[in-house]
């Protein structure tokens, strides 16, 4: 059953990449834009280098966190919204897979894309200021990462849940774009923050994912960081877990 | 095995806004369903039947666990739609769209493969059961197209195929003939007839009485949320006690008459109207017996409720 559960998993990512990868320009937004971004990102922020490679290296990690956080909130409910127009989504909600593995498939396509491209950015920088222990470096910091995909999946779920329930997509993905920018406390120093702004940045699983991340790059002590994002990751996921569920059920009730 | 499909007094009530204003809004509620029963047997095609808006597809959607009934329940496969969703959808095969619910960047191959993944069938098996479906509704030339060149009555049988993908006992299809040229609507109810023969039983919505009357073994006639009549077409023309026409054309003095009488009992009649005419020594050419149709059932049916 797990095995049918992971190929299920697989499939979805590969049919996402083909149906991305067909889109006019789809090719080019695989392959190309996060190259671009990772780039240009690593271009700005290699300016902080005349400050510290500590800060090139924050402004690095919390650009990518932000995009991967963007990504993992948002490509599920656009999904959903997709499938729903297209007539799929009722085939997908009775489908044995589940949503569950559906959802997380797509948004972990995007997520890999991505990923991808930064990690290639970031190897030369990595390389240059700490020499090989800077690749073994990169490698814990990506399963960092991974572990932090998972919280925000948490997340993903609730929002692709209101979407689905609600019937629309754009309201709430503008207001939901911003507001995750400015609470990731992952782009700008966290303390310029009034403090019940900071607790909630505190909370959210895109600071615990950046800032675990750095902290290991820079070789602080960040084993507690690492308990604490497990943590979220298994919160998350059971609240979305629930939200989603309920959503459903309520959308179930109310009328597909 | 016991039934195929079995529901029991479904109700549900749907809450919609009506615009009367700018924003302003009324808040109205819709009896999609007053409670309807029925079953389905094993190789068995079952017709429901009704105008726009008479609740077939709530009733499809509650089947294939997709909407929660507010009241009554179903049980498909034995499972509950309720309790055992999953184990429910295992089960059937549905068809709700005639015209989309695929990606439509993707072939109809492709689509096939990836809707069978989803149902738990390996790479493998996937595949080769997309080709084989895809040659059985006639598909195979048009397999590697994109979803969006195809036609509506090959949209229709690459629904039908994805329905089968993972070989369910139970078919449920939402007006799949909807739309389509007669000649893609007989193909798809040819269909219908071969898969019930292997023993599926399949639920088949329709607003087109003469399609239901031909490929359906019963009949469910349903409007305005409530199961009006039911049985097997033959039955339910009997039940109206709708008159068949019985015409014998004989000839008189050279020139044709015609002797035609409205009768419940079409085979006493025509016995009687032979008789009649071999007594007075003419000669019958041709006997013509015109079964009341479906179309008059339901005019009269629904009529009489009142919509
Ligand atoms: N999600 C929904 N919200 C509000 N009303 C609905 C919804 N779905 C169906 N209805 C209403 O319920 C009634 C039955 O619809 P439906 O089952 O689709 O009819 P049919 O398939 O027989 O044409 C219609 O009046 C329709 O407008
Ligand atoms: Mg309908």
């Amino acid at each position: 059953m797990r095995v049918g559960k992971l190929g299920a998993l697989y499939a979805v990512m590969i049919n996402e990449l083909r149906i991305i990868s067909r889109e006019p320009g789809g090719l080019a937004l695989l392959v190309i834009l996060p190259y671009f971004i990772a780039g240009g990102t690593a271009f700005i922020a290699s300016f902080f280098t005349r400050v510290t490679v500590g800060t090139f290296t924050r402004q690095f990690l919390g650009f990518e966190v932000l995009m991967l956080s963007l990504i993992m909130v948002q490509v599920g409910a656009r999904f959903l919204w997709e499938e729903r127009n297209g007539g799929r989504l009722e085939f997908l909600l009775i489908s044995p897979v589940g949503m569950y593995v559906i959802l997380f498939g797509t948004s972990l396509t995007m997520v890999l894309v991505n990923v991808g491209a930064f990690t290639v950015a970031s190897l030369p920088v990595l390389y240059l200021n700490y020499g090989f222990v800077g690749m073994v470096k990169l490698a814990l910091a990506l399963l960092l990462l991974f572990i932090g995909l998972f919280p925000l999946y948490g997340i993903g779920l609730i929002i692709a849940g209101l979407i689905m329930r609600f019937n629309d997509a754009n309201a709430v993905m503008n207001i939901i774009a911003p507001i995750l920018t400015i609470l990731s406390g992952s782009t700008y120093p966290v303390y310029v923050l009034p403090w019940w702004v900071r607790d909630l940045v505190y909370i959210l699983p895109m600071y615990q994912t950046f800032y675990s991340m750095y902290m290991e790059i820079t070789g602080r002590a960040y084993v507690h960081l690492v308990i604490n994002l497990i943590l979220s990751a298994v919160i998350y996921l059971l609240l979305g877990g629930t939200i989603y569920a309920n959503l459903e059920k309520d959308f179930r009730k109310k009328g597909v | 095995m016991g039934v195929a499909i079995e529901a029991y007094g479904l109700r549900k009530r749907f809450i919609s806004y009506e615009r009367v204003g700018f924003l302003k809004r009324r808040r109205v509620t819709i009896e999609a369903l007053r409670g309807v029963s029925f079953r389905v047997g094993w190789g068995e095609v079952y017709g429901l039947l009704g105008p726009n808006g008479a609740g077939k597809t709530t009733t499809v959607k509650i089947l294939a666990t997709l909407l929660i009934p507010d009241g009554g329940y179903a049980l498909v496969n034995g499972y509950d739609t309720v309790k055992q969703p999953q184990a429910v959808r295992r089960s059937i095969g549905l068809v709700l769209y005639p015209d989309k619910g695929f990606y439509s960047r993707l072939s109809g191959y492709e689509n096939l493969v990836y809707f069978g993944r989803l149902y738990g069938l390996d790479k493998r098996t996937a595949q080769a059961r997309a080709r084989e479906l895809l040659e059985i509704v006639g598909l195979r030339e048009a397999m590697d197209r994109p979803y969006e060149e195809y036609s509506l009555g090959m949209r229709a049988r690459l629904a039908i195929a994805r329905a089968l993908m993972h070989d369910p006992p139970i078919l449920i299809l939402d007006e799949p003939t909807i739309g389509l040229d007669p000649l893609s609507a007989r193909e798809v109810r040819e269909l219908v007839r071969k898969l019930s023969k292997e023993g599926k039983a399949v639920l088949f919505t329709s607003h087109n009485l003469w399609e239901v009357e031909e490929v359906c073994d019963r009949v469910g006639i349903i409007n305005n949320g409530s199961m009006v009549i039911e049985g097997s077409p033959r039955d339910i023309k009997d039940m109206l006690g709708l008159k068949y026409v019985v015409e014998v054309e004989v000839l008189v003095n050279g020139h044709v008459e015609v002797l035609r009488e409205e009768t419940l009992t079409p085979v006493h009649t025509l016995r009687k109207l032979i008789n009649e005419a071999e007594a007075r020594g003419l000669n019958v050419i041709r006997v013509r017996i015109n079964e009341p149709s479906l179309e008059e059932v339901f005019v009269r049916v629904v009529r009489s409720e009142g919509r």
